[in-house]
């Protein structure tokens, strides 16, 4: 196979080159990966906390980049209300914890224990809040600081201790820990806020039209079915951070495509005199481009293996040095990156080819 | 017009001009040529450098189409011929040798040789074997599998020569084939156009200015300023 030949013919220069794009692909790859893990390790508490409605402050759609501050005198409304079975009541806050000399945010989340919605959706090490003065951590944040389960650390000047560790409660840019609703009011100093109430209705009951009438009775605040509070808590998360992630993703697509339709033209341009006399030899119309092309697919190939056999034990090293950096691959990913990495390896031969289309037999006989 | 029997005419040249446009200057590679190459001739067209000879060989070749005049090759006029049947006819009836041969490195000797037959077929097992034969008749098949950047000049020459004749082209159009070789080399390259020549009956055209070719000649075109003195 000749296009083969000629690739291998400069083997630093084919080693660059597919290095350089397995770069591109692996970058792809995990971009598209961090904003599967973030779009979903951002919803992920609100996934597993799974109830009928959740009340927030007028105008608050979500609780990733919004504040809501309700009355905690509007969980006896909302309790007295026929069709609702529970209605637990969840403070968020941003803290600093203070542990070892070293200072840290968190999404500090207060609420009741008995009450089982609202805390950490799953532990992945030690237990739940029970009383005051307890924390549960999420799994990364815990990683990062190195903190374990006993380990005592401080929010404003209340000493914590490290009961459990969750998973599913890394926002990528903040990550969730849990507390007594009481112990973050105190934190805050304002015992009759909080953020939100998380509804469970009764069995049987119209999720709309208990919506619709706790509205009516609680004018202030703004009431979401899951479904709705998902879908804003999602696209707050997408139309924020996400679209960065897209930007640099097309811009390591364009890298690629430069870098492969340069190489092609440095190919076609050394090999001039080649072209130029299986030009003259009569070599029929679509043999060359085809080469061409050939070449650029044999690179595209070689790129995606190395990418593969490389972008799983990279991402491990990455979340092992950040472990806030949380990815999700899935094979439709994969497919996903490898159709543009062939589209882009098409557009690269088709800029290489408009080199080709200038060499002219007759440079054979110079 | 020199020639015999119109069927035995391989190439012919009427009345053919060729100038070069470039801005408002206009330069003439040939003027007025009027020839006729048979079957089974080797034509040896001779000149200075300037003189025309390769603007004539690319007009045979189809490669330019000339100003004025009719350049007819296997008794159709080249300007009658299609972008594609011209790119055919290259393929599958004429071969070519060209000054320093021109082989391509990144292929093997034998893969040279495949080359121009891939261009007109496919059944890759019957081209190699042709081409097998062929560098064995040339006594270069032990070389079959090497690239040609490792090979003598002489080597070359006969690589070179093999894949010229492996379409089996009934015109060979030979470029300054001896310019880089030694004298010995050059004779045997002239030699074995010659032989292919009178033995397979085919047309050879060798453009060159090397003196010492004439005696292989079955006739000597000299060109001077574009025009046959």
């Amino acid at each position: 196979m000749y296009a083969l030949k000629i690739l291998i013919s400069q083997k630093l220069r084919l080693l660059l080159t597919v290095g350089g794009i397995s770069l591109c692909i692996i970058l792809m790859l995990f971009l598209l990966g961090i904003y599967r893990g973030v779009a979903d390790g951002s919803v992920e508490y609100i996934q597993k906390n799974k109830v009928d409605l959740w009340v927030l402050q007028k105008n608050c759609t979500n609780i990733l980049r919004g504040t809501s501050l309700l009355s905690t005198h509007q969980q006896m409304i909302l309790e007295e209300d026929a069709n609702v079975q529970l209605a637990t009541p969840v403070l968020l806050i941003l803290s600093t914890i203070k542990f070892n000399n070293q200072t840290a945010t968190t999404f500090l989340t207060g609420y009741i224990p008995k009450n089982k919605y609202g805390g950490p959706p799953e532990l992945v090490e030690g237990r739940s809040v029970e009383t005051e003065n307890e924390i549960v951590l999420d799994k990364s944040f815990a990683k990062k600081y190195k903190i374990k389960v006993g380990s005592m650390l401080t929010i404003q000047d209340e000493k914590m201790k490290v009961v459990g560790i969750s998973s599913g409660t890394n926002a990528f840019v903040i990550q969730y820990s849990f507390t007594t609703l009481r112990q973050a009011a105190e934190i805050i100093g304002f015992p009759d806020i909080v953020s939100c109430y998380l509804i469970k209705l009764k069995k049987g009951s119209n999720i709309k039209k208990a919506a619709a009438e706790l509205q009516q009775k609680l004018p202030g605040t703004a009431i979401y079915d899951y479904s709705q509070f998902l879908k804003n808590n999602t696209k707050e998360m997408e139309s924020g951070f996400l679209p960065i992630l897209f930007a640099v993703a097309a811009i390591s697509g364009i890298v690629l495509t430069v870098i492969l339709s340069l190489i092609l033209s440095i190919n076609i341009l050394e090999r001039q005199k080649d072209f130029a006399v299986m030009k003259t030899l009569g070599s029929p119309k679509g043999f060359l481009p085809r080469l061409i092309v050939q070449q650029a697919f044999l690179i595209i190939l070689m790129s995606i293996i190395s990418a593969l056999i490389f972008f799983f034990p990279m991402v491990e090293l990455i979340e092992n040095i950040s472990p806030e950096v949380s990815t999700k691959t899935s094979i439709f990913q994969i497919l996903f990156v490898i159709l543009i990495t062939i589209f882009m390896g098409l557009l690269s031969s088709l800029i290489a080819l408009q080199k080709l289309r200038k060499i002219y037999p007759l440079e054979a006989f110079k | 017009m020199i020639g015999n029997n119109s069927n035995d005419r391989t190439v012919v040249l009427n009345d053919v001009t060729k100038i070069y446009k470039s801005n408002e200057h206009q330069t003439a590679g040939v003027k007025n040529i009027n020839l006729s190459i048979n079957k089974g001739e080797l034509v040896l067209i001779l000149g200075p450098s300037g003189s025309g000879k390769t603007t004539l060989l690319t007009l045979i070749a189809g490669l330019i189409k000339p100003s004025s005049g009719t350049v007819i090759v296997f008794d159709k006029n080249i300007e009658e011929y299609s972008k594609r049947d011209i790119q055919k006819l290259r393929a599958s009836k004429i071969g070519f040798v060209f000054q320093n041969f021109l082989l391509i490195d990144s292929l093997s000797v034998i893969e040279n040789v495949m080359l121009v037959q891939k261009f007109i077929k496919s059944d890759r097992s019957s081209i190699y074997n042709k081409s097998l034969n062929l560098l064995r008749q040339f006594g270069i098949e032990y070389l079959a599998k090497k690239s040609p950047k490792n090979l003598s000049q002489g080597e070359k020459q006969r690589a070179a020569l093999a894949r010229a004749i492996a379409n089996d082209a009934e015109l060979i159009l030979a470029d300054e084939p001896t310019a880089s070789l030694e004298s010995k080399q050059g004779f045997e390259i002239i030699n074995l156009l010659h032989r292919f020549a009178k033995q397979e009956n085919r047309c050879v055209i060798v453009v060159s200015h090397d003196l010492r070719l004439k005696e292989f000649a079955d006739r000597i075109i000299w060109l001077e300023n574009g025009m046959i003195c």
